[in-house]
């Protein structure tokens, strides 16, 4: 009578501890996977969205008022007011990770003043292009950064 | 009992390693979970650290921006802040620990606007400050610039943070600090009329409607022409009735010389009377034959065939029923009485000596027409206008006046008696003679050619030695200063090196204006820069100044037509060419100065040119205008000589001041440097 082994309710009952434990452990680990796949992605969105915005300052109000009026031409990687891919190509002039070929790009630049100070919203919204398996994994399709680029008065 | 007791030993094995197994697996997966929301905070810092620093990127444009709009409004609060170097904005004098606690808040309207539409850009509050850090008003050698003028450093510092409310979730925040160079400048300095200058100012040229530097040397070189240009007329007036804003006019003497203006008719007030013939001294019958020895012998010729037996001399002559007087009046030397007289030959030789300062050793210059010359206006306030000793120069002209129409004359063998006399009767001689007027001249003094019929020696052992009178000869005036109120000195003016604080009387010797380079906006710029920054665009026909800019290059200015400028300047370069009018732009304070370094100025234009000309050289000092064409200058002009006889002839040319240029405050202009010359952006993660 004392010689007791693992009754079939004991094993049962493991189990099933073990079983919910281990589905919550999958779900926790999908999430952190989901988390940190989501992280990275939005960190090369966010990239992606500050780089035209540094070029566009870089060229400065008066060649960016040019390209405004539509007087000028912007460069061909950085099209305004139209969703543009982003094209990895491993001998182009501007480098991307091969990831970024996964993402599109808009960039719309609309003039702004008070008083006499004149300048240009710049917003570059970055967006994941559809059957991408960055839609899989980032929260948000669509991440947007904007800055003002401004005239020096003469 | 043993294998009962091992039985019990191995009981509940399962269910320990499978919460053994279980806890291993948890701690991986909550080590994965760490890790992922780690990234996961990452990625939102990384994004509203993003975020902070472009709208502290743009912010801090918009700072500038605002700046120096801001810097271009001399009665703005900013610029005076900055001018005056206020306690609240001026940290240059404080200990490094200080220098954060003072500042001017700049607003932010756009960068603001655009924030609240941002999504993690409204979680954010934004400031933004300018402070002096550095201010220098020494030059290297340690001499004071002028005023408030000096170089300075002014810091921006914009800083993003999160608002309090999203304080606890955010911990982005971005602080952006940039540095520029600045500098302030007069581009007019205050003058007060009724004094002298202190020290050295860059724009002192400008207290005056015309400065001649080394008018002196010029007015001597030329023998006095550069002063008094027989082909042009020179008309200097004031753009204000009020005194204080008269523009003064310097021709450029030393201490102890004078220079000389003539007169013209319409300025007789100018000169002492009489401006009438009058009366001085009646000759006698026997100094008439003696003061006019042509006239004497031709009676003597006459009388000979009737006494020639015996010699005749002035005692054999006896003379009545004539008039003969010394005249003496004060006339201008602009007069074209001079040139119609009934004596041309004698008046012209004395207006042609008059043209000198000195008496010429020959008469052949040409005449002066009609309204040629220098006339400052109004006349009434010259002793407020002129500066240094000028002097006026009219002619004193003295003659003897002979009436012989029906004079009679007699030839005797002896003056005892006249019953042996005998009449001379020759009516074309007595015609010839008859209502003469002959120019006298002190001999002593008059070296040049003496006028035709009178004997001056006699005139002078004589005449004079009876009268002693020093107006009984025809002499230029020299001795009336060019003032209405006799007795009242006019003022010498003072210059300055610039950097030397003393007083120099010899304006030969004063420094160029706006000689302090290191106030300079842009210095050697090219024409195409000058296009590039928008200082000049011929094709709009645009010149906006700011401060001073020195091209490299010869410039034309108005080549497309007349020029609008704006601003408060100075535009120095290698030589300019006026094509066009000069217009100021209504509506806003504008001073435009065209200089040189003692290249030519020239104008090819007779359009209104709303602008001061400086034309003053540092080392040849030979700077001058020459106007092709009528000048119609507003504004002032500065140059080492006047160079007149350059200008264009038979014209009326017109200076006449901008009382703009006369202020009792001084007009500071601020230029802050595009260039950055210093940046730290600082963005706090924790």
């Amino acid at each position: 009578m004392r010689n007791k082994g693992f009754t079939l309710i004991e094993i049962v009952f493991a189990m099933a501890i073990l079983a919910v434990a281990a589905l919550a452990m999958f779900a926790m680990n999908r999430a952190s996977n989901q988390n940190s796949m989501d992280s990275y992605y939005e960190f090369l969105a966010f990239s992606l969205a500050r780089e035209p915005i540094e070029v566009f300052r870089g060229f400065g109000y008066g060649n960016l008022r040019m390209i405004v009026d539509g007087n000028v031409s912007p460069p061909a990687a950085y099209k305004v007011n139209s969703m543009q891919d982003i094209e990895f190509n491993a001998f182009s002039e501007i480098q991307y990770p091969a990831e970024a070929a996964m993402f599109k790009r808009m960039i719309e630049l609309k003039p702004v003043s008070h008083g006499k100070l004149n300048g240009i919203s710049i917003k570059v919204t970055v967006a994941a292009k559809s059957m991408s398996r960055i839609e899989v994994w980032m929260r948000n399709r669509t991440v947007s950064l904007e800055s003002l680029i401004l005239e020096r008065p003469e | 009992m043993t294998a009962a007791r091992g039985a019990n030993k191995n009981s509940g094995i399962a269910i320990f390693s499978a919460i053994f197994v279980l806890l291993v697996v948890s701690l991986l997966s909550i080590t994965l979970h760490f890790y992922s929301r780690q990234a996961r905070a990452s990625a939102f810092r990384f994004q509203t650290s993003e975020v902070a620093r472009q709208l502290a990127a743009a912010a801090i444009e918009e700072a500038f921006a605002h700046v120096l709009a801001q810097s271009e409004k001399p009665d703005g609060t900013f610029f005076r802040k900055l001018v005056d170097r206020s306690a609240d904005i001026d940290c240059s004098t404080l200990d490094l620990s200080e220098k954060n606690q003072r500042g001017v808040e700049i607003p932010l309207e756009l960068t603001t606007a655009q924030t609240k539409k941002m999504e993690i850009g409204s979680r954010f509050t934004i400031s933004a400050t300018a402070r002096v850090i550095d201010f220098r008003n020494v030059d290297i050698a340690g001499t004071e610039y002028y005023g408030r003028e000096g170089v300075g450093t002014l810091e921006l510092r914009v800083v993003v943070e999160p608002a309090s409310a999203f304080s606890h979730t955010i911990s982005s925040a971005c602080t952006m600090t940039r540095h520029h160079d600045y500098k302030v400048v007069a581009v007019v300095a205050s003058r007060d009329n009724n004094s002298q200058r202190s020290g050295y100012a860059g724009s002192y040229v400008l207290d005056y409607a015309l400065f001649l530097r080394n008018g002196q040397e010029e007015f001597a070189s030329s023998n006095g022409t550069s002063l008094n240009p027989a082909q042009q007329r020179l008309v200097i007036s004031q753009g204000s009735t009020d005194p204080t804003t008269f523009g003064k006019v310097f021709f450029g003497n030393k201490p102890g010389n004078h220079v000389y203006l003539n007169i013209d008719k319409e300025r007789m007030h100018f000169i002492p009377s009489p401006h009438q013939k009058e009366f001085l001294y009646e000759p006698a019958d026997q100094q008439i034959f003696r003061l006019l020895p042509d006239f004497f012998s031709a009676v003597r010729k006459l009388a000979r065939p009737l006494f020639a037996d015996i010699e005749l001399t002035y005692g054999n002559f006896v003379m009545t029923n004539f008039a003969a007087d010394f005249l003496f009046e004060r006339l201008p030397v602009c007069d074209k009485d001079f040139t119609e007289t009934d004596s041309p030959s004698g008046i012209i030789e004395i207006r042609n000596a008059l043209r000198l300062r000195r008496w010429p050793a020959a008469s052949d210059l040409p005449v002066s027409p009609e309204n040629a010359g220098i006339v400052i206006e109004p006349e009434q306030n010259l002793h407020q206008i002129l500066e240094g000793d000028v002097r006026q120069r009219f002619l004193q002209i003295a003659s003897l006046f002979i009436e012989l129409g029906n004079a009679r004359i007699f030839a005797g063998s002896s003056t005892d008696t006249d019953l042996d006399s005998r009449r001379i009767e020759d009516s074309r001689l007595l015609e010839d003679f008859s209502t003469r007027k002959f120019a006298c001249f002190d001999p002593e003094k008059f070296s040049g050619r003496q006028p035709a019929g009178i004997d001056p020696a006699y005139l002078h052992s004589q005449i004079y030695r009876d009268t002693r009178n020093p107006d009984l000869f025809s002499r230029i005036d020299v001795s009336q200063p060019y003032q209405l109120q006799a007795g009242q000195p006019l003022p010498q003016p003072v210059f300055y090196l610039k950097r030397w604080a003393g007083r120099i009387e010899d304006p030969g010797l004063a420094a160029v204006p706006f000689a302090h380079i290191n106030l300079w906006a842009r210095q050697r710029i090219s024409r195409r820069q000058l296009e590039e920054f928008g200082i000049y665009n011929p094709r709009l026909k645009k010149l906006n100044l700011r401060g001073i800019i020195n091209c490299k290059e010869p410039i034309v200015l108005g080549s497309e037509g007349d020029i609008e400028v704006t601003g408060c300047g100075v535009l120095i370069a290698p030589g300019i060419r006026i094509e066009s009018g000069i217009k100021k732009a209504p509506g806003s304070e504008t001073i435009c100065v065209l200089a040189t370094r003692g290249q030519p100025i020239v104008v090819n234009t007779d359009q209104r040119i709303e602008a001061s000309l400086v034309s003053m050289g540092i080392l040849d000092r030979n700077g001058h205008v020459k106007a092709t064409r009528r000048l119609n200058l507003y504004g002032a002009m500065a140059v080492d000589r006047l160079a007149i006889d350059k200008w264009a002839a038979n014209e009326e040319h017109h200076i006449a001041y901008d009382p703009a240029l006369k202020r009792q405050n001084d007009l500071y202009q601020i230029n802050i440097a595009r260039w950055t010359t210093f940046e730290r952006v600082v963005e706090r993660d924790e």
